[in-house]
């Protein structure tokens, strides 16, 4: 299949993904990982964190970051979004 | 009007119960298929409010579409009752078809950069005889979802995922019904039973929104 450009959603996903995976791994999860889980420059990383915490679906813990309840949530609305354009061959 | 409709169902029952039967269960399958299409477009729409992605807009509009065709399609089957024309039947059904060809067309925008050929496709149709046109559009819905299905063994084979299993198997099911129309556009047996695997096809996706539903991360 031909490889689609990431849309912004589908970075956000990646992001949140590398956080929840950070966390349950480390107990926090530092910038400098989330960017190579979510392959990101770290500049357009910090753009996508800004919003994130904007929007309330991430915090701030020390140096690094957590999902919030209301991230969790987002996180798996996106998963289902995900399924169902899979199901009919489309991508997030 | 509910009251119009039940006592003319109930005088069209007394002089031919045969067609009666027959216009009724036309009416609940095609009525019970737009709805669950419809329910699709909500699903669509709900992700679309979320995420803003465009695609999702796309898959949206074509199963309203698609439901809108259906919908029609049912309310003229029973203004064709009431006013015992066959017209209002044809153009509802022509309306339909040609909702249908252009929601499907929508969802292979969805997979590909539209060219403005395809709506073009479809205008000439309308020009031919009455009773060519809706052989014709069946055609063209062949091919359309036809089209979509062929990307969607695609997407099973690399997806390999219960969830492209069933829209596979509900696309396949929606083409069935509409070759079995093709084969034998006359015959009321043959109507009844493409209209239920269009149905079945629908119940499809109803088992694929509650799975997407129920399934974990």
């Amino acid at each position: 299949m031909k490889k689609r450009y990431r849309s912004k959603i589908r970075i956000i996903l990646d992001i949140l993904d590398g956080i929840e995976k950070l966390e349950y791994e480390e107990g926090i999860a530092l910038p400098t990982k989330i960017m190579y889980l979510s392959n990101l420059s770290y500049e357009r990383l910090n753009q996508y964190l800004r919003e994130l915490l904007n929007r309330n679906l991430i915090l701030r813990d020390g140096e690094g970051y957590r999902l919030t309840d209301e991230g969790r949530k987002f996180k798996f609305e996106l998963y289902r979004i995900r399924r169902f354009l899979e199901a009919f061959g489309l991508e997030l | 009007m509910i009251k119009l409709i039940f006592e003319f169902g109930k005088h069209a029952y007394q002089q031919k119960p045969i067609v009666y039967t027959f216009t009724t269960l036309d009416f609940i399958l095609i009525l019970i298929s737009s709805i669950i299409s419809l329910l699709v477009a909500v699903y669509a729409y709900k992700g679309y409010i979320l995420v803003r992605e465009k695609i999702l807009l796309y898959l949206n509009l074509a199963f309203t579409l698609i439901g809108a065709g259906l919908f029609i399609e049912a309310l003229t089957i029973i203004f064709a009752i009431i006013s015992r024309g066959l017209i209002t039947l044809a153009i509802g059904d022509y309306t339909s078809m040609l909702a249908q060809i252009i929601g499907y067309l929508l969802l292979i925008y969805a997979y590909y950069t539209p060219t403005e050929e395809e709506p073009k496709t479809i205008l000439p149709a309308l020009i031919v005889l009455t009773g060519i046109v809706g052989y014709v559009l069946n055609l063209i819905l062949i091919i359309v979802v036809t089209f979509i299905i062929a990307k969607l063994v695609v997407n099973f084979l690399v997806k390999r995922s219960i969830y492209s299993g069933f829209s596979l198997a509900s696309f396949l099911l929606i083409d069935l019904s509409h070759i079995m129309l093709a084969i034998s556009p006359y015959r009321a047996s043959f109507i009844l039973v493409s209209e239920l695997i269009r149905l079945l096809g629908f119940i499809l996706l109803v088992a694929l929104l509650i799975s997407i539903s129920r399934g974990r991360t």
